[in-house]
């Protein structure tokens, strides 16, 4: 569409239907529409296209079925929620693992322990001495590695 | 007295955002029905598809909630909306399947649902069909506009927006915001002229 009236140009309209010109500008190009039929025609078109598109795109939004955007948001909530408490859950439960493997773990190193399996007893290197009477019994023992003397004292 | 119930609308947009900061699922109940029609409408406007509209809406409320606790409220609400909003059209219109569907997907069903719905008013027939005409022309005609220039057109027409507003939203030059403008009324007034 051009614009033969040559004192303005479609820029500049278009300027002044968005009312984006210096006043002084805005002032003049007002005064000029009364007298010029093809600048208000312009006017009036660049005018008229935004209106039209508006009214097409609000129809539109209007027949629209908008229930699905709150159910998609909610669904995304509840998801969240759900997770937030599965890694709640999930923390715990890591943390009871952890103290149950650790409980079994000190019970099974102190049967083992007990049953003389995993630390075998460190037995006397060597009877130094024993007396056995009618009364007692009587044994002086010495330790393999810290050689300590061990006397082992039985009544009969 | 605007300037006192601005305060107020202000005050309640910091306690919705505090609220949908904690995930109350009635904050993100009053945003959707809050913006969903305002965001709806720019969507469809870059879209021209119901359904897209609906999923890139969909998204947009997700996201917000996803990325709220980022939100310093240095702008309102709704323009950090309309950013979002704008980024996910653009985003959608990159994908190429959908711009396929985009190019060739036709308006004309939509268009004769909306007669029907027009005609229930009792208005000329004769006068409803030109305005129809004249009104699927110009739908065909922004479809048509380069990606950038609708995008200035959706806003300006849509939302109102002043060219700062715009240059802000796009970070574009004021000046690119008005040629693009002014190029896109152009591109429209040269479809609508033999019809006129």
């Amino acid at each position: 569409m051009k614009n033969s009236c040559g004192k303005y140009s479609s820029e500049e309209i278009s300027r002044f239907v968005d009312n984006e010109l210096p006043t002084q500008t805005y002032d003049a190009i007002q005064q000029h529409l009364s007298t010029c039929t093809e600048c208000s025609a312009m006017v009036k078109n660049f005018s008229s296209l935004s209106d039209i598109f508006s009214h097409h795109a609000a129809a539109r939004v209007a027949q629209m079925e908008k229930g699905t955007i709150a159910k998609h948001l909610h669904s995304t909530l509840q998801k969240k929620e759900k997770s937030t408490f599965g890694n709640h859950f999930e923390f715990l439960g890591k943390h009871m693992v952890l103290k149950v493997a650790s409980l079994a773990i000190i019970l099974m190193i102190s049967l083992f322990a007990f049953q003389n399996t995993i630390f075998p007893p460190t037995g006397p290197s060597a009877i130094v001495k024993s007396v056995d009477t009618d009364f007692a019994s009587v044994m002086i023992i010495e330790t393999q590695k810290k050689k300590h003397t061990i006397i082992w004292f039985n009544e009969t | 007295m605007s300037k006192i119930k601005t305060k107020a609308d202000k005050a309640e947009e910091i306690e919705l955002v505090e609220r949908l900061k904690k995930g109350q699922q009635w904050a993100f109940d009053r945003l959707v029905s809050q913006y969903q029609d305002r965001l709806l409408k720019i969507a469809y406007g870059i879209t021209f598809d119901h359904e897209d509209s609906l999923e890139v809406i969909q998204d947009v409320f997700v996201s917000v909630f996803k990325n709220i606790h980022s939100f310093r409220q240095d702008a309102s609400l709704y323009t950090w909306l309309r950013k979002i909003t704008i980024n996910h059209c653009l985003n959608w219109k990159r994908k190429w399947k959908r711009r396929f569907k985009w190019h060739h997907a036709s308006i004309e069903s939509e268009n004769d649902q909306m007669l029907t719905n027009e005609s229930k008013k009792n208005y000329d027939p004769e006068m409803l069909y030109r305005e129809k005409q004249f009104e699927d022309n110009l739908m065909k005609a922004i479809k048509k506009l380069p990606e950038k220039l609708r995008v200035v057109f959706v806003l300006n027409s849509l939302e109102g927006l002043s060219y700062d507003q715009i240059a802000s939203t796009l970070n574009i030059k004021k000046g690119t915001v008005s040629s693009r403008l002014h190029s896109a009324r152009q591109q429209l007034s040269h479809v609508m002229d033999p019809v006129r």
